[in-house]
């Protein structure tokens, strides 16, 4: 008759991370439907309330807990499974809705972004809404970290039935390896940033068949981040 | 549960959201309409007529939470789904308040906009139903008021009594009943009672109205036919002893039923059998008979209007009901029976009627019986303003004084010679009753002096 095998109380937290990514999802669903009834509590107080400062300062509290539900809303779409809707959808159209999108999101931003266009008239096979996300994840990171002086240069073209998209990032400094980009999740984590953004990015893009690949160049100190999509196979 | 209408409008101004929904929802069964604007969401609303709305909050055109109580305002019923991107709870609890479904945020889980799109369906199906149920509980509850009111004869005076204790000894019985009275006093009414009070109230009571049609097509209505019995048989037809079958079958005004015609009705009471037009098929008669009529049985039966066979086979029971100015005790509770019913149709608080008015109501003769009764009411709660009736709102006859009343509705002429003075005492009443009681105008109408005319009235013994 086997033994039970001793406790060790630091190997019972090393749980695989399809478990921890399970763990997390629920926290954060959980978490966030009991901000929301406070919020929702703090509503109805406020309803009650007739005088203009305590209201205003009920106010602040629900922006505080809204601050709070948005962080999890992150975690939550971060660690989200994929599923893809997969249409039908002109290349031009998605980059000029992408254009559209980013000019709406990132307002003081968009005008320092150079783009050259040139899809014709291929078509993808993709899930327009979910490879937005990618793609404005992508941007994000790109007003976000480091950022160097320069216009973004954005080149999207069609190569060999493929959708070539390159985004040209000036940078400061860049010190992180490309050779795993997004295939490392919760490595790089600081305050506000948990390390899930670029994970997803890849995880979309290969859920589309496409790839995404990234290179610093040091001479001309940018980041060249290159997202691939295949075109939509023609019908035989 | 799947929901039958599964038609869904989205409206969003982002192509990928609209294109990325309308795929998802299109490969789950559903129809669906896209629109980029919040004008032309208006419009497919309105001429696709979806049982949800996918709403975004931010459009070019109008602002989402706007946009929602449009929608809310033109179609309450309707549900809708907030998509915003917007990661936070105040719009949200905003759309909630203002009549939306849910609110989902984007990115959205595609299972979770699954469900709560058929939750909504549900919804909105549950809606549609309890509409459709409220409605027709309307309609039952307003034809059980009118029936209860049909129902509902004055039994107030002793004649009315003596009738009702008649109806509740016969009622349980299938035998024949006659009903005879002046044109309005009741006596569909009576009819009712009798069947709701005996054991075939649970089937139909088919009534026919043999004054109403004309003679060569009442039998038809009566005895039913075939398909291509006649020119113009289209279909086939059952017939009102047919519909009556296991129920009551009311012959209103049976003495203008045609002489040969009630020949043959009278073979199917003693036989119970009967065989529609064009048909070779004998089928059974299952009913019991009430039949009415406004004309005195001597003389219905005197000038043939009413074969006396059938007369004596449907005299079983006879019940005559008297005009309603042989039972005035009757009208106190008939005004304010009337008064509710009208009060109720047009939506009015129930009026009370002047000390003055109520007496002319006492007063008035009521040729045309109950029915001239129910329609005085009727008109004086239309007329009412300020929830009184006062002798100004009640008809000009029942205004007249009595002894103008007679006059007024044209008294039957007299045979033989009349004496001057009943030649002069009718012709100033008539004047007068042409003038509503105004002397003057009727002094005029007369070509006298009004203190000729009061001398005459005087002598007359007219007071007004």
């Amino acid at each position: 008759m086997a033994t039970a095998a001793p406790l060790n109380r630091t190997d019972a937290l090393a749980v695989p991370w399809t478990d921890a990514v399970r763990f997390i999802r629920q926290l954060s669903h959980d978490l966030r439907n009991h901000l929301n009834a406070i919020e929702l509590q703090s509503v109805y107080i406020s309803e009650f309330e007739a005088t203009a400062e305590r209201k205003a300062e009920i106010d602040r509290l629900r922006k505080m807990l809204s601050g709070l539900t948005s962080a999890l809303q992150k975690i939550s779409v971060g660690l989200a499974e994929l599923g893809t809707n997969l249409i039908a959808y002109r290349a031009s159209d998605f980059v000029e809705d992408l254009r559209k999108t980013i000019a709406r999101e990132f307002q003081d931003k968009s005008g320092e972004i150079n783009w050259t266009m040139d899809t014709g008239s291929a078509m993808l096979q993709i899930d327009p809404e979910l490879l937005q996300q990618a793609f404005l994840e992508v941007f994000s990171n790109a007003f976000q970290h480091d950022r160097g002086k320069g216009a973004l240069r954005i080149a999207c073209k069609i190569d060999r039935n493929r959708l070539v998209f390159t985004i040209h990032e000036p940078k400061i400094r860049f010190k992180s390896s490309t050779q795993n980009w997004g295939r490392e999740p919760l490595r790089h984590i600081t305050r506000g940033h948990y390390g899930l953004g670029l994970y997803r990015v890849r995880a979309i893009m290969e859920a589309h068949g496409g790839d995404m690949r990234a290179q610093y160049d040091p001479t001309g100190s940018e980041l060249v981040t290159t997202l691939i999509l295949p075109l939509q196979r023609e019908e035989s | 549960m799947k929901t039958e209408n599964r038609r869904i409008l989205i409206i969003d101004d982002e192509r990928p959201v609209i294109m990325t929904l309308e795929a998802l929802l299109k490969r789950h069964d559903y129809q669906v309409d896209t629109a980029p604007t919040a004008s032309q969401g208006l419009k497919l609303l309105k001429s696709k007529s979806p049982s949800l709305v996918l709403l975004d909050l931010q459009l070019p055109d109008a602002d989402g939470l706007e946009m929602l109580d449009r929608i809310k305002t033109e179609l309450p019923d309707m549900q809708v789904i907030i998509l915003t991107a917007h990661d936070s709870l105040h719009n949200a609890i905003e759309s909630i308040k203002r009549g939306a479904y849910h609110f989902i945020s984007k990115p959205y889980a595609p299972e979770e906009l699954l469900s709560l799109v058929e939750k909504a369906l549900e919804k909105q199906s549950l809606v549609q139903e309890a509409e459709e149920l409220r409605e027709k509980t309307q309609q039952l509850e307003k034809r059980l008021e009118i029936a209860e009111t049909r129902l509902t004869p004055i039994f107030k005076s002793k004649v009315m009594q003596e009738i009702e204790e008649l109806i509740n000894a016969m009622a349980p019985s299938d035998a024949n009943v006659l009903i005879v009275g002046e044109s309005g006093v009741g006596k569909e009414v009576i009819a009712n009672v009798i069947h709701a009070r005996s054991r075939r109230a649970g089937k139909a009571m088919v009534k026919l109205n043999c004054a109403a049609f004309p003679q060569t097509m009442i039998e038809g209505e009566l005895f039913g036919y075939v398909k291509g019995a006649f020119t113009g048989a289209m279909n086939d037809f059952p017939g009102m002893i047919g519909a009556a079958a296991g129920g009551t079958l009311f012959l209103d005004e049976i003495s203008d039923m045609p002489p040969d015609l009630q020949t043959r009705f009278l073979r199917v009471l003693q036989e119970r059998e009967y065989r529609p037009l064009g048909s070779t098929r004998t089928m059974k008669a299952d009913f019991r008979l009430i039949a009415s009529t406004n004309r005195p049985i001597a003389q219905a039966l005197s000038e043939n209007r009413l074969r006396s066979d059938l007369y004596y086979r449907l005299n079983t029971f006879q019940i005559e009901v008297p005009p309603l100015r042989e039972r005035r005790q009757d009208i106190p509770p008939l005004i304010a029976l009337f008064l509710k019913q009208f009060a109720q149709q047009l939506g009015k608080p129930e009026p009370d009627i002047a000390a003055d008015a109520f007496q002319k109501l006492l007063d008035y003769s009521w040729p045309g019986n109950v029915r001239e009764l129910q329609n005085a009411i009727e008109y004086a709660v239309v007329l009412t303003r300020q929830g009184l009736i006062g002798a100004k709102e009640l008809p000009t006859e029942v205004q007249l004084p009595t002894v103008l009343q007679q006059t007024e509705r044209g008294a039957p002429p007299r045979t033989g010679v009349q004496s001057l003075d009943d030649v002069e005492r009718n012709t100033i009443l008539q004047a007068l009753a042409q003038c509503h009681g105004n002397k003057k105008r009727a002094a005029e109408l007369l070509g006298i002096q009004r203190p000729t005319l009061y001398n005459k009235m005087k002598r007359y013994a007219i007071e007004l």
